[in-house]
């Protein structure tokens, strides 16, 4: 099963769908040409009536856009995953590197770049400022972001749109990070990072989503959370150390 | 036909020209299957909803793979790397833990074990012990004081005073000189052989010349004895024979004293020399006093008893010397019996170097192996594509003091060391084999460091491996790369890129594993090989600081070459240099840690132009700024 694809089932799909279809048609080509129209698919059998489809119409509309709303979030919920393993790892990384405020601000990165997809490049319906934001610190990571995704991609002149996406997905993120702060050597060598990713993506058929997730009424945005945790590998004891001012690329 | 065949009529713009109505309604008569079609339109888009959350579900899980994958294979060259860095720190340890007893060895017996000779010479008392010279000086000066005094000293009372205590330390601090000392002249004419240069510094005489001199002491207390009925000890006289012989010349050849038990020898030789002339001169005055016609004075009296003390506490020292020349032969035997042992040391360190130099050689191989069983179902590779150690061979020019190997075997020197000097601080206390067999693990630990750099004449010098990047060999810290992290990197650091296909599809361009469309799946990382163990900077003198990041490092802090306590002009701290000398325990403690990926656009660059499967978005952002590409 590691190999299955969605893909798969998409020839068990038209193996049904066109056996359908080729009867369905052949059935009224008979017809057309003036053969018995008795033996195939004749009569009113499954068929339904103007009146009664109308009124099923608006539930079954919903229904529909809820399926979609649902499988929109289920992608913001996959991406937030992602994106709190990434700045996990990210800060893994760089947290022990001694340098806090540059270390931070590499998680943050890490996490809104899992999160650019799930951005708009026009932005409605926002969140309140994350605790963490900083326009700065967000401008400049959403150039680079534009640039990276336009290098990337091969597409020149996607960059502005790209980092406007960058800039929405930062904008609705907030990224807490929990380092352990007690050194045991017997239980816990190594040291524990977790981070939590708090994703605010924007409703996508604000009508339905508070039927999806209620919170969402009236605000106009989903909140999902994730967390993820791994070790850190802190040098910080006396017995182990880096012992030299490694600081990291610069 | 129907209403609602017309409407679709009308609603497709045939209202004024319709298509007949019989084909139109022979083709779809009524609403029969008009439910199962819209169901499998509705169903399709439903499914399609399905399968685009699956695939990007799917797809985010790849890429958590493959960076976890990409993490692995860095971490694990980097592991590996660690591992042959410890691997090589403790060859080096365990080479110099043999070299220190190639070097204690060679102290004791004074050949190393490539079977050369240790070639510093007998150790000159004129440099140590101090005491006897200074107790020349002070005669001298006292001497040549009352040369100048009127009447002329009386010789006699002069004999006397310069005996007077009766100490011990007093009677070995004497020295003599046949230029100064009239009673000396007069010894030397009576007894000396012509053909013997007695007129060579004494000491020089005794300890590196042919042991006439101490013989005609001998001979001398032996007539003093005579006349006091205190005869030397005979098995003393022995001693001045210990260990030479004449060769076919008939010159003097001296087998054994080489080493610390040879430098002991000589100075029990010097000891007895005086022992004997502290008699002769009991036995002069013996003889004045017995014969002078004051004989019954009490100050002739108090000559006699005094004459016959003195004889016989040389008499004490001489017994002692021959008690402490035995403990010497048997340390001799064992020094003699344990040399094939101490030769065996070579050709171990030879295994040792060639072992050495294989885990360099092979850690590269490994690398790409332990990558091979992390990297699953990727494609993998790591830059630099064969990570060598960070490791050089110490230049050729540094010299044995200074080398790597002193400061490898220096520890278990003076740790090995310690029990031998405490035997003889107790057993060999006149021939000072404790201040001489320290002096000799110092000299013998450079020399066989020296030894091993320039392999004794073979054809490959064993030169230790120190770390990389040194530009002065005298200072095995004075690498760039401890304070530049990019250099840091570029020594210690591996780069791991992973990608497979994917061939997800119905995915936002943005999620795709590749957007250039090369259908892969691609993740970096990079890992480092670091010295987990602290700096510690040791204050005393002579200690060596625990730098960690090292081709030898130890758990707690251990001596340097040549030790605590030494003092070029007074030599080493007889109290409590043994005290201070802790076991060594090497502890390489190299690890490897994930770290910011500041060499991946090397990398990239360096493998797109290499490799054609090389992912088309690693290979695009090889030019991106190093904050970006490392901060994810």
């Amino acid at each position: 099963m590691w190999n299955f694809q969605l893909e798969m089932l998409w020839p068990a799909f038209l193996l049904v769908a066109i056996p359908v279809l080729v009867v369905g048609l052949l059935a009224r080509l008979r017809r057309f040409f003036g053969g018995p129209a008795e033996p195939l698919l004749s009569g009113d059998s499954g068929a339904t009536y103007a009146l009664s489809f109308l009124m099923v119409l608006p539930f079954f509309l919903v229904v529909s856009l809820v399926w979609v709303e649902a499988g929109y979030l289920l992608l913001a919920k996959v991406a937030c995953n992602q994106a709190a393993h990434s700045a996990a790892r990210s800060a893994a990384v760089w947290l022990p590197m001694g340098q806090a405020a540059q270390g931070e601000s590499k998680v943050r990165l890490a996490a809104r770049l899992a999160l650019t997809p799930y951005g708009r490049t026009v932005s409605s319906n926002l969140p309140p400022e994350p605790e963490d934001w900083s326009e700065e610190e967000v401008y400049e990571q959403a150039e680079w972001a534009g640039l990276a995704y336009a290098m990337v991609s091969g597409e020149s002149g996607s960059e502005a749109a790209l980092a406007a996406k960058f800039t929405d997905a930062a904008r609705r993120t907030t990224v807490q990070i929990t380092a352990d702060t007690i050194y045991d050597p017997a239980l816990n060598p190594d040291g524990e990072v977790e981070v939590s990713i708090l994703f605010q993506p924007q409703a996508l058929i604000p009508g339905v989503s508070a039927i999806v997730q209620p919170s969402s009424l009236g605000k106009g945005y989903h909140t999902i959370q994730s967390r993820s945790g791994l070790p850190a590998e802190f040098p910080r004891n006396a017995s182990r150390s880096i012992s030299i001012p490694y600081q990291g690329p610069r | 036909m129907s209403g609602e065949g017309l409407a679709m009529g009308r609603l497709m713009g045939l209202k004024k020209n319709p298509v007949p109505r019989g084909a139109l309604l022979r083709f779809h008569p009524c609403q029969a299957g008009s439910m199962p079609l819209a169901s499998i339109f509705v169903l399709m888009f439903l499914l399609m909803m399905v399968g685009l959350v699956g695939n990007v579900g799917r797809t985010s899980r790849l890429k958590v793979e493959a960076q976890n994958a990409a993490d692995a294979v860095a971490y694990s060259a980097s592991v590996t790397m660690a591992r042959g860095m410890n691997a090589l720190a403790h060859a080096q340890h365990l080479s110099g833990e043999l070299a220190a007893i190639g070097a204690l060895h060679a102290a004791l017996y004074g050949i190393y074990p490539d079977g050369s000779i240790d070639d510093t010479g007998p150790f000159s008392l004129t440099f140590y012990p101090p005491g006897l010279i200074n107790a020349w000086e002070v005669h001298q000066e006292n001497w040549e004081r009352k040369q100048s005094q009127t009447p002329p000293p009386n010789r006699l009372q002069e004999a006397h005073d310069w005996f007077g205590s009766g100490s011990l330390g007093a009677l070995i601090q004497f020295s003599l000189s046949p230029k100064k000392d009239d009673f000396a002249t007069g010894f030397m004419d009576n007894f000396v052989n012509k053909n013997e240069p007695y007129n060579k510094p004494l000491y020089q005489n005794l300890m590196a010349g042919p042991t006439v001199v101490g013989k005609i002491g001998y001979e001398a207390s032996r007539f003093a004895g005579e006349l006091t009925g205190v005869m030397p000890d005979p098995a003393s006289a022995a001693i001045l024979d210990k260990n030479n012989h004449l060769d076919a010349a008939g010159n003097m050849v001296y087998d054994d004293l080489r080493g610390a038990i040879g430098d002991s020898y000589r100075r029990l030789k010097v000891v007895l020399f005086h022992t004997y002339v502290a008699q002769f001169y009991a036995g002069l005055l013996y003889e004045e006093s017995t014969t002078d016609t004051r004989k019954n004075t009490k100050f002739f009296k108090d000559m006699k008893a005094e004459s016959l003390q003195i004889a016989n506490a040389a008499l004490i020292m001489q017994k002692k010397a021959v008690l402490e020349s035995n403990a010497l032969d048997v340390l001799l035997q064992a020094a003699r019996d344990t040399q094939g042992m101490s030769a065996s040391v070579w050709p171990l360190l030879a295994a040792m170097d060639d072992y050495a130099a294989q885990i360099v050689a092979q850690t590269p191989d490994l690398t790409l192996a332990a990558m091979d069983g992390v990297k699953g179902g990727h494609v993998a590779e790591i830059y630099p594509s064969r990570p060598v150690l960070p490791v050089a061979r110490e230049a050729a020019s540094v010299s044995g003091q200074s080398s790597h190997w002193a400061r490898a075997a220096a520890p278990w020197v003076q740790y090995h060391r310690r029990q031998l000097l405490l035997w003889g601080q107790d057993t060999v206390l006149l021939g000072r084999f404790k201040d001489y067999y320290w002096r000799r693990t110092k000299i013998t630990t450079e020399g066989i460091a020296q030894r091993m750099k320039q392999a004794n004449g073979a054809k490959r010098a064993w030169n230790p491996f120190v770390m990389a990047g040194n530009t002065d060999p005298a200072n095995h810290r004075n690498q760039s790369w401890r304070n530049n992290s990019t250099e840091t990197d570029r020594y210690f650091s591996v780069v791991g890129m992973v990608w497979r296909d994917d061939s997800s599809s119905f995915l936002p361009k943005l999620l795709q594993g590749s957007v250039t469309g090369d259908g892969k799946i691609a993740a970096y990382s990079q890992a480092m090989v670091y010295a987990a163990n602290p700096f510690v900077s040791v204050t005393p003198t002579g200690f060596q600081d625990n730098d960690g990041w090292d081709t030898l490092v130890w758990a707690n802090p251990v001596e340097g070459h040549p030790g605590p306590g030494f003092d070029t002009k007074t030599g080493p701290d007889k109290d409590t240099a043994p005290d201070l000398v802790s076991l060594p325990v090497p502890k390489p403690d190299w690890e490897a840690r994930l770290v910011p990926a500041g060499r991946a656009a090397e990398a990239f660059a360096s493998f797109s132009v290499l490799l054609g499967d090389f992912p088309d978005n690693l290979r695009n952002i090889a030019g991106l700024p190093i904050p970006f590409l490392a901060g994810h």
